[in-house]
């Protein structure tokens, strides 16, 4: 089956260093992905090599199938910081759209931005950060894509411009089923949009899957200290916090708790998160999408 | 694309207008100045035999030749603007402001977008510089023919489109492999005015080998004004060259003394010795030959500059 995207052991080297290695994952047709890691992950770099601005050193990447290069109109990009040309119009910035892009949609990028309350007069010099933001979507939005690629778009906007971005992309997820990848460092938001989480830290993907079995695998137990050991043997102990005798544990269960000594409870997609970043490098197993198969290193 | 090249650099394009405006007025008046001043005193009529003529001559040349050398530094200096504020920030600004980002993810590829650019400013340049040709041609014709054709040779014919060409595309490359403008605007700077001096002193008097003329010590020079003097010095009956040391210790009557009797006195001792004066020059014929040459030179240095540059956005930038 064709993905949005996958790939295969990708890697990029700087020199020496390696931003992104060994990264395999796959996001399928129709989700909204968010894409999180601690700063240095690895996480512009894998963007880029999705949009065919960086080439692999290692691995593959594809798009729809294919060299992301060969399908840039299908997908819809915007950068870290969300570039835009300060000295031009927004008008000026859609007709830059309309001439660079075959697939280009004028109505709905002038009906956005009208919508918006965006003057098409203005420089995007003088806009807001937020109307920014709106802008440089709705260009993203206006070549009719398939798929969306958003580095941080959300970044160092105030809660109202997040909200009101975060409204536009969902109102264009919900219209015309667009794949969504964006990273964010924003944990809490990602709960509210994404229905796919992808992790990336220390250079790897280390969970690329859908929320809902992350959320029925991992749970909060609370219970007897010396109880841990034998419970460590079936299922995956994240994250520790003990007193004396009592123990708080983040766990990714495998099958059922047989141990009535521990009382579950819910862990937040926020707690997961947490729990994963807070490993140290490199994990002891990675979870292939939808959580099912899992690979022992 | 050819919409958003011209979008990025209308600004450019009318300071270019302008600026090209203001020179084919400049061009025009001196001119007209230069040629009826050359008609009406007679000089156009003028044999070198004539003693007038040279009177004429001398008033002709004190009269224009600050005008001259001023549109000179005007014109030579025009290709390292090109290169500065057109060539270093086109791509170097793209990156500082991280819009390659944006206009590389669009349904273009950035080959065709780096085509498209490199096309049009190279093509609007050359063809601004192609155009001030024959005006050049016909403001200097006076001041060549009373002086000699190689005083305009940096202004007139084919280099300066050429200095434009290699200029502009200097200043991309610096641009592209610097990544910030200033640095590029910079480096386009010092590498346009070190390569075009180093061209301009050491090789262009040896595009081709020069030729030698040897005359009596009171005749010394080339054969003709119209040739290009590139080195005089004094040789003796074997054809020796000799020092100016080794001169003043033969003949020494003119030592301390600026009168033109020791020197009438110092010629007559050299003459005397078998001194002659020997001339390397580059005959007035050669110029067109020299200008191919020195072009050639010039679209090769742009094509050495651009072949990175194109391979360092194909391959290094993100």
């Amino acid at each position: 089956m064709i993905q949005a995207l996958e790939t295969i052991n990708l890697g990029k080297r700087y020199g020496k260093d390696w931003a992104l290695r060994g990264c395999t994952f796959k996001l399928p047709i129709g989700r909204v992905a968010g894409l999180v890691g601690p700063n240095g992950a690895g996480k512009t770099t894998l963007l880029h090599l999705a949009v065919g601005l960086l080439k692999p050193s290692a691995g593959s990447v594809q798009v729809f199938g294919e060299a992301p290069d060969r399908v840039l109109t299908r997908v819809g990009f915007v950068a870290q910081d969300r570039p835009l040309y300060r000295n031009f119009r927004v008008k000026d910035m859609l007709m830059l759209g309309q001439k660079l892009n075959p697939s280009w949609d004028m109505n709905l990028a002038k009906e956005r931005l009208d919508r918006l309350a965006i003057p098409l007069n203005r420089p995007t010099g003088k806009l807001s950060g937020g109307q920014q933001a709106q802008v440089a979507l709705v260009m993203a939005l206006a070549k009719r894509p398939e798929m969306l690629i958003l580095d941080e778009p959300i970044a160092n906007l105030d809660p109202l411009a997040r909200y009101e971005f975060q409204q536009t992309l969902m109102d264009a997820v919900a219209e015309d089923g667009l794949t969504v990848l964006f990273s964010s460092h924003l944990i809490a938001d990602l709960d509210r949009i994404c229905d796919y989480l992808i992790i990336l830290s220390a250079s790897q993907v280390q969970i690329a899957s859908d929320i809902e079995p992350l959320l029925a695998t991992h749970k909060r137990l609370i219970g007897p200290s010396d109880r841990e050991a034998s419970l460590a043997r079936t299922h995956t102990i994240l994250q520790v916090r003990s007193s004396e005798r009592q123990s708080t544990l983040l766990v990714r269960l495998h099958g059922a708790l047989l141990d009535p000594a521990w009382e579950v409870q819910e862990a937040s997609l926020e707690d997961i998160i947490l729990a994963y970043l807070a490993l140290p490098a490199p994990f002891p197993f990675t979870i292939q999408h939808k959580g099912v198969q899992e690979a022992v290193r | 694309m050819i919409w958003v090249t011209w979008r990025q650099h209308r600004i450019e394009a009318l300071i270019a207008g302008v600026v090209l405006a203001g020179l084919i007025i400049i061009l025009l008046v001196l001119g007209i100045e230069m040629t009826s001043t050359y008609q009406s005193t007679g000089l156009a009529n003028c044999s070198e035999q004539l003693p007038a003529c040279g009177e004429l001559e001398g008033n002709f040349i004190n009269h224009f030749s600050l005008s001259v050398n001023l549109i000179t530094i005007m014109l030579t200096t025009l290709p390292l603007l090109v290169g500065m504020f057109i060539g270093a920030p086109l791509v170097a600004r793209e990156l500082e402001q991280r819009t390659h980002r944006l206009v590389w993810t669009q349904s273009i590829t950035r080959m065709r977008w780096l085509g498209t650019k490199l096309l049009l400013l190279i093509g609007v340049t050359l063809l601004a510089f192609i155009a001030l040709i024959p005006l050049i041609a016909w403001w200097s014709a006076p001041w060549d023919a009373v002086t000699s054709p190689w005083s305009t040779y940096e202004v007139r014919g084919i280099v300066l489109p050429a200095y434009a060409l290699f200029a502009l595309v200097l200043g991309i490359a610096a641009g592209i492999l610097s990544r910030r403008p200033v640095a590029g605007i910079g480096i386009t700077i010092v590498l346009f005015i070190l390569l075009r001096l180093a061209i301009a002193f050491w090789l262009r008097p040896y595009f081709l080998p020069p030729l030698v003329s040897i005359s009596s010590i009171d005749r010394p020079g080339a054969p003709s004004h119209t040739d290009w003097l590139i080195e005089i010095g004094t040789i003796d009956r074997t054809g020796q060259e000799l020092s100016n040391n080794t001169i003043s210790h033969i003949c020494p009557q003119i030592i301390g003394k600026g009168d033109a009797q020791a020197f009438a006195a110092f010629q007559a001792c050299e003459q005397q010795h078998g001194f002659h004066s020997r001339s390397f020059y580059q005959p007035a014929d050669r110029f067109w030959l020299f200008q191919v040459i020195e072009s050639s030179i010039f679209l090769l240095l742009a094509i050495a500059f651009l072949v990175p540059g194109v391979w360092f956005v194909s391959k290094k930038l993100t």
